[in-house]
């Protein structure tokens, strides 16, 4: 708790040194963008996401402070994954995607949580290219999975398909 | 018993669009589909595909064995079910009696999808006992007959009948102007009303043993006869009915899954075998692209398997999900007699607390049958037991 704290005020510090003007900060706390990283604040918060949206080293930090705090940050998927979305995994939590074959506009993502005891997540968070988040909302588990449904050819799959992209449950 | 004029017997002429009232108004059943790319059967709003989480796990209950779905149209084997609704249900049960005539109006390809013409409205309140009976006690009434006066005003206009299909209560109030009211105390009344084929014989204790029936009713006319004959044709070419289900397991109880594992088009068992040794071998953790062809094996009117041919597949693959609400459930396999490829031991017993799979390969022209038994059981004692044999 204490590393994955430092690691995210870590973030927050380089967020400062590297955004060059203030301004974007200034509008709001950075113990607001941290709330807002961790979910501790309420969504949406429309002044960090319209910063986040301004400013691709904002974005940078915000998604190193989200890996840094997350639940559950899936490592880099394996590139010879044959799936058109890799699954990925980590010793607390599973994640697959299925194409439907009866309607393959729709995408299934299956996430399997390993340690009952754990609090589930309740959002999964995609980073695209130049950091842009894509958030989906997570259902409660039943049976240790969360299933959800995204739509082929929505930005979040798009992102997906990258076995590159930061993916993070928290 | 159910009320209303003889009209309403006769639906099969055409499809019949499906609502649940709820407080805030009608919600459309859009669609129901199996899915065997589904992990779970879910209930999503149609549009922004949104799982409804407030009620897609009683859903699951709703359509496992031993619920209300399987009980009336026969157990509908391991495929998850995805049911797409055009709002929000976010609480209680009175969805019940809505999803249950939906359930069988899709398997008798009579439920209107949006777009479709439609022939008939039915919007639909009452909590189902585990018996299919209706429970009399149901919330909001009055609110449900007010927030529906768009949808039957609509109907009106369009010329298309409505009912409102309710449990045996008595409504208090003025009923919107040309709503109709039909009141059951069970569902089977209801499914034979609107020739909705099912497989139930009513409330148990009767003489006459479930099986398959399309109605009920003594006067139905020839061509609803014909359509209702059609559509258990039709039902039965997509899900196999169990004239004799076997009991339901408890709620909590883990639940079993084995599947034949053979070579598709173009490849053979040793190939795939060979690929797959480090990845799918006697492993946990639900791995699945390996190429192998998978076929369900679904358990006849005994609950038993059905035996598989050691020449015609490759192998096993046995998942085994924990009960419901089990922290922790404990599988074990024993073979009986022969045996399975990479099996150290005639027992395995194993700890899990998510789904868990155990793929074995099978000998091509194994001596002697291969007999094994599969037990789940939860910390609760809630416990799952196969058997299943493969013949050289």
């Amino acid at each position: 708790m204490l590393r994955t704290d430092f690691a995210a005020r870590a973030a927050a510090r380089e967020l400062v040194e590297s955004i060059g003007s203030p301004e974007p900060v200034t509008q709001f706390s950075m113990s607001r963008l941290f709330a807002h990283a961790t979910g501790a604040a309420g969504r949406p918060d429309r002044d960090v996401e319209a910063a986040l949206a301004a400013s691709p080293a904002l974005r940078a930090a915000y998604r190193r402070m989200v890996e840094a705090t997350a639940l559950v940050a899936f490592p880099r998927a394996a590139a010879a994954s044959d799936q058109p979305i890799p699954a990925r995994e980590t010793d607390t939590a599973r994640i697959s995607f299925k194409r439907s074959r009866q309607r393959p506009e729709l995408v299934y993502a299956v996430v399997e949580l390993k340690d009952p005891q754990a609090s589930p997540p309740t959002e999964m968070v995609v980073f695209g290219a130049e950091d842009v988040p894509h958030g989906v909302a997570l259902p409660a588990p039943d049976g240790g999975i969360m299933q959800l449904i995204l739509e082929w050819g929505s930005d979040t799959v798009e992102c997906l398909r990258d076995p590159n992209a930061t993916l993070i449950l928290r | 018993m159910p009320e209303g004029p003889e009209r309403h017997s006769d639906p099969a002429l055409g499809r019949i669009a499906v609502y649940v009232a709820t407080t805030a108004g009608p919600v459309r059943i859009e669609l129901v589909e199996q899915d065997p790319d589904l992990e779970q059967s879910m209930v999503v709003l149609t549009r922004d595909w949104e799982a409804l989480q407030e009620i897609s796990g009683r859903y699951r209950s709703f359509v496992a064995g031993g619920g209300p779905v399987s009980r009336a149209y026969g157990p509908a084997g391991d495929v998850p079910f995805r049911l797409e609704v055009s709002g929000r249900i976010t609480s209680g049960e009175s969805w019940n009696l809505g999803v249950l005539v939906a359930h069988g109006l899709a398997r008798a390809k009579r439920l209107a999808v949006p777009g479709e013409p439609v022939a008939q409205i039915l919007l639909l309140t009452g909590n189902l006992d585990s018996q299919l009976g209706i429970k009399p006690d149901i919330e909001h009434l009055r609110d449900k007959l007010d927030s529906s006066r768009e949808l039957v005003a609509s109907a009106h206009r369009d010329a298309t009948p409505i009912v409102f299909c309710l449990p045996n209560v008595t409504v208090q109030g003025a009923v919107p102007d040309g709503l109709e009211l039909l009141r059951f105390d069970r569902a089977e009344p209801l499914l034979d009303r609107f020739a909705i084929p099912h497989i139930t014989s009513g409330p148990p204790g009767g003489d006459e043993s479930p099986r398959p029936r399309a109605a009920s009713r003594p006067v139905l006319n020839g061509m609803a006869a014909v359509a209702v004959v059609a559509s258990l044709v039709l039902a039965a070419n997509v899900i196999p009915w169990d004239p004799d289900p076997p009991p339901p397991p408890a709620p909590d109880a883990p639940r079993i899954v084995v599947s034949e594992l053979s070579a598709g088009d173009g490849t053979t068992c040793h190939a795939l075998q060979y690929a797959a040794f480090d990845s799918t071998f006697d492993l946990g953790g639900g791995a699945t692209a390996d190429g192998f062809r998978r076929r369900l094996l679904q358990p006849g009117a005994d609950g038993a398997l059905p035996a598989s041919s050691a020449s015609a597949i490759c192998g096993l693959s046995i998942t085994l999900f924990p009960g419901a609400g089990a922290t922790q459930t404990t599988g074990s396999l024993e073979v009986l007699s022969g045996r399975l490829v990479g099996q150290a031991a005639p027992i395995r017993s194993e700890t899990f607390t998510v789904r868990t799979v155990w793929t074995y390969h099978v000998p091509r022209r194994p001596p002697e049958p291969i007999r094994y038994t599969v037990t789940a059981r939860s910390e609760s004692g809630s416990e799952t037991r196969i058997s299943h044999r493969v013949e050289p």
